[in-house]
């Protein structure tokens, strides 16, 4: 029997009703807890496909979400206010079941970036200095505040790596994430609906991945946290209006453009967001919190090199309307990111600069570098890639209909639209290793979903009945199908398994300074430890004619290059699970199953020898030739 | 009521920064280090500095503080880099100091914040109980002695393990007996008590610690001394015993014993040779000291309490004095 007590029977031991239980969230958001709980048994992560960690989503987490989702929608049919703590336990259980479930199943840091910024940690530990002129990873050398604040944590805390707690940070960002938008979000509307909506829709649509343990998350979170700052506290005195050369400029458009004048006059009767900033400051309130704006943005220049020119357009873009009276604020942040761009980072940035400058303009190349070449993925890959670009758009169109819906209502959400708009012009500065369109929506997101959550709720006042939780249900399911292909899209790359880093320890621990590691791919949990002793070469990432050479002789080629010994002290190539699915699922220029070849080819040499081998990995070296 | 929450904040920003500080010290065993490390990088340097951050949304609140302390974290943890001076404790104990500042720069702010309330000592009626018992105005003002003594136990625990050197001292023993190669049997009991053999057990003494023992010694070990200039030799002889005490202190326990054995045995080696009445030998050898002489944190600890509540003491009566007077001055500029 699946309930043994009947509810007449918990009435009379608990005093609470049938209905009453029913009716609260709290019983589906627990009931959604224990069965995502339960399911995390149910996956088998061999048997997932080139499509991600969907193929292999067992029912009962598919009932999981079905559940979070419906309690979630049904928030909006209750009667008068729902209290803040119940809206945050629906979001952090959903941020806890996206984000949480790969570490849960893997145990290990998902992404292989992750493991290059440990391996920056280590490298802080162990020398107690970074190097701004070193071969490899010269960048976070450059800015590593991220990895100060890590080193500090992992050396107190007595850990022997940050890989330790790493694995738990897509679930700190995207909870640190959603508060601070929740943040921003109560400047813009009294209503809190809309708020919370406007953060669940974020969540939905946040696929680019950019939350896990590195430092670009982290400065996402305190720019967010710089724009509730100057928003709250350097907001305009008065509520906003649209001023009289506003009305003037919009009235020569209407007539222009022969606009009926009595939707010029809709136009200038718009009610913009009040900006709830509080109490009048003291001046020397005001200058305090001048100093923590800057220590914060500050702290970002020192973190992350993109963050800033993002902060720098947004403040920009909202002093000029007005949305902010500190109109010099963006002159302060171009003097500190210059600065440290001048002195810090100057080593760093005499290598880019010619490549920036280039770049520069160049808006076609930077696109195409962002967009997957579907040609030449494989099939389940083609259909995650075309998720992910029908989220984007469909966020954006949602967005547009949203201000047309709350435009109707006589709303015009300025900050929102301006926040979408002004990361647009990072496309035009450089392609930043073809990221840049990705990190052009990441960080029009907040702007977006609060515009888009305005498409269903477009007016302040409370509206009552189904229609709405209806809305919300069917366009968070549709919305999550989206979003889980997109984001797990690549689960089968980025997963790696306890053996993978047990090999890379191997290999990162054993090999002699100064040696050369040759990488099936950069696909794996590399540079974790000692990374700045060795030389590394990724066969995926040589040219095509050496990789042809390559495949043509793997054992003759690869004995010749780590056989020499005059630059080096030994040579060694590894090759992991996860290497030969990338190359097998990304498929350039290396064709598929190339590893596989490669590492039957050298079992069978007498030119090399295994060192280290288990289920997911395999080192090798040459063999010493006897005289 | 208000005056209370006021209070506690700083109250749980001091408990809160000695608790982790203690816990690096004490080593506490993960995953509750790392959980208490975690919670102060997050919340405390923030909540420290809270109230620059005037609203009463609790979640937008939230979300400041955690950002001010990962900014201080971030941007302190930095500086440390950059001065070449990285020191994860030096680090934490910088981020603790401000937790303390930022708590007791609270604590004046309550204060000043706060309307005056009426002087204990005025308000009284009866001109008998104006001199009362200073328990009365002590016991009103509890959360200021308690704030100033967790503040002065803050400064000394960090004080004993971060800045202050433990000073390790070994202690090596040597006994003076005479040469029975040299005398009869009749003479020796008398000998051994003479004031002729005290003399030698000081002279004994002042060749231990002579430069000559001591340049000997470093030879010897192929050291100089130069790198031992933090290291203090004292010799004593012990009162009606033919016993001297033979002390080094320093930073390094083992060095501290390993200098008291060698420079020991080299005195034991020139004495003997030169002077063939007496002998002298080991009666203990120095053993690496375990637990610091200097330093004590009990002790410290237990200084720092009571400096804490005389500060606070004396605080909450120069506070009850100046509304005293106050009131004085209102009742004066009262109409008759």
């Amino acid at each position: 029997m699946l309930f043994p007590i009947s509810f007449s029977t918990v009435k009379t031991k608990f005093g609470l009703g049938a209905k009453t239980i029913l009716m609260s969230p709290w019983f589906y958001l627990i009931l959604a807890a224990e069965l995502w709980g339960f399911s995390l048994q149910a996956f088998n992560l061999d048997a997932m496909q080139d499509w991600g960690l969907l193929s292999i989503f067992p029912v009962s987490i598919i009932l999981a979400y079905l559940l979070l989702l419906f309690s979630f929608a049904s928030l909006y049919r209750r009667q008068g206010e729902v209290n803040d703590a119940v809206f945050v336990a629906h979001v952090l259980l959903l941020v806890l079941m996206i984000h949480g479930t790969p570490y849960f199943l893997s145990g290990t840091v998902r992404y292989s970036w992750a493991y290059k910024h440990v391996g920056i940690i280590d490298y802080i530990i162990r020398h107690g200095s970074v190097n701004p002129n070193i071969d490899i990873l010269s960048v976070y050398h450059n800015w590593p505040g991220f990895f100060a604040v890590n080193a500090l944590f992992t050396q107190l805390s007595g850990f022997d790596s940050a890989k330790t707690y790493a694995g738990w940070a897509p679930f700190f960002f995207e909870s640190l994430f959603a508060l601070s938008l929740l943040a921003l979000f109560r400047l813009f509307t009294p209503d809190r609906r809309l708020q919370w909506l406007g953060v669940w829709i974020f969540l939905l649509t946040n696929w680019v991945g950019q939350d896990y343990f590195a430092p670009q998350a982290i400065t996402y979170f305190m720019m967010i946290c710089v724009l509730v700052l100057v928003m709250r506290y350097f907001g305009p005195k008065k509520a906003l209006s649209l001023n009289s050369w506003t009305n003037k400029l919009l009235s020569k458009i209407g007539r222009f453009f022969r606009v009926p004048s009595r939707f010029v006059d809709h136009i200038t009767t718009l009610k913009l967001p009040t900006l709830f900033f509080g109490p009048a400051l003291s001046k020397s309130s005001e200058l305090a919190l001048g100093a923590i704006v800057l220590l914060v943005f500050g702290v970002i220049v020192s973190v992350h090199q993109l963050t800033p020119i993002m902060g720098i357009a947004t403040v920009l873009v909202l002093a000029l309307f007005g949305i902010i009276r500190w109109r010099s604020l963006p002159f302060w942040l171009l003097v500190i990111t210059v600065l440290w761009l001048a002195f810090p980072a100057r080593a760093y940035n005499s290598q880019v600069i010619d490549s920036t400058v280039e770049s520069f303009g160049q808006i076609n190349d930077t696109v195409d570098k962002g967009l997957v070449n579907v040609d030449q993925v494989s099939p389940g890959q083609v259909i995650v890639s075309w998720m992910g670009r029908g989220l984007t758009a469909s966020i954006f169109l949602f967005a547009a209909f949203g201000v047309f819906q709350r435009f109707r209502k006589g709303y015009l959400d300025l900050p929102a639209i301006l926040l979408s708009a002004a990361p647009i012009v990072v496309l035009f500065l450089n392609s930043y290793g073809g990221e840049a369109l990705f990190r052009v929506y990441f960080f029009s997101l907040p702007g977006l979903t609060f515009l888009a959550a305005g498409a269903i709720i477009p007016r302040d006042a409370l509206k009552r009945g189904w229609l709405q939780p209806i809305v919300i249900g069917v366009l968070s399911l549709a919305l999550l199908i989206a979003f889980l292909f997109a984001y797990y899209g690549k689960e089968h790359q980025y997963t790696f398994t306890k053996a993978e880093e047990e090999a890379a320890m191997y290999i990162y621990t054993h090999a002699t300074p100064n040696s050369l590691l040759v990488e099936g791919s950069r696909n794996y949990p590399s540079q974790l430890i000692n990374y700045d002793y060795f030389t590394y070469v990724a066969l995926d990432r040589e040219p095509i004619d050496s990789i042809n050479n390559l495949m043509n002789d793997p054992a003759t080629v690869l004995y010749g290059w780590l056989s020499n010994t005059t630059r080096y002290t030994s040579s060694y190539l590894i090759i992991t699970r996860s290497q030969k699915i990338y190359v097998d699922e990304v498929g350039r220029p290396m064709k598929a199953k190339s590893l596989d070849t490669i590492e039957d080819n050298l079992k069978k040499s007498d030119m090399f020898q295994v060192v280290f081998e288990n289920e997911d990995a395999i080192i090798f070296t040459i063999r010493k030739k006897t005289p | 009521m208000k005056n209370i929450r006021s209070y506690s904040w700083p109250v749980i920003i001091l408990l809160f920064s000695l608790s982790t500080a203690m816990a690096m010290i004490g080593e506490l065993a993960n995953p509750f280090r790392s959980i208490l490390l975690f919670s102060f990088l997050l919340f405390c340097p923030g909540m420290a500095f809270n109230h620059l951050l005037p609203g009463k949304d609790q979640i937008t609140h939230f979300i400041l503080v955690v950002v001010l302390s990962l900014s201080i974290d971030t941007a302190i943890a930095q500086i440390f880099l950059y001065l070449g001076q990285w020191s994860p404790r030096l680090i934490l104990l910088t981020l603790v100091e401000l937790c303390c500042l930022g708590a007791l720069l609270k604590f004046p702010f309550n204060l000043v914040r706060s309307a005056p309330l009426p002087s204990l000592m005025v308000h009284s009626k009866n001109v008998a109980n104006r001199n009362r018992s200073y328990l009365n105005i002590l016991q009103h003002g509890w959360w200021v002695i308690f704030i100033s003594t967790l503040a002065a136990l803050n400064f000394s625990v960090v004080y004993s393990y971060y800045i202050a050197t433990p000073i390790y001292e070994a202690t090596a023993e040597f006994i003076v007996s005479s040469n029975l190669q040299n005398v009869d049997t009749n003479t020796k009991v008398d000998a051994q008590n003479s004031p002729d053999k005290i003399a030698i057990t000081s002279t004994y003494a002042k060749i231990l610690s002579s430069s000559q023992i001591i340049n000997g010694a470093m030879e010897i070990m192929h050291e100089n001394l130069d790198n031992f200039t933090k290291y203090k030799i004292s010799v004593t002889p012990l009162p009606d015993m033919n016993i001297i005490r033979f002390s080094v202190n320093g930073p390094n326990p083992t060095v501290a014993a390993m200098l008291a054995n060698s420079i020991g045995q080299y005195a034991i080696i020139f004495i003997n040779n030169n002077y063939t009445d007496s002998h002298i030998g080991f009666l203990d050898k120095a053993m690496v000291p375990v637990a610091p002489s200097e330093s004590n944190i009990v002790l410290n600890s237990f200084l720092a309490i009571i400096l804490g509540l005389a500060i606070g003491s004396g605080l909450v009566i120069f506070r009850d004095k100046q509304r005293s007077s106050l009131m004085i001055q209102v009742q004066k500029q009262q109409p008759e």
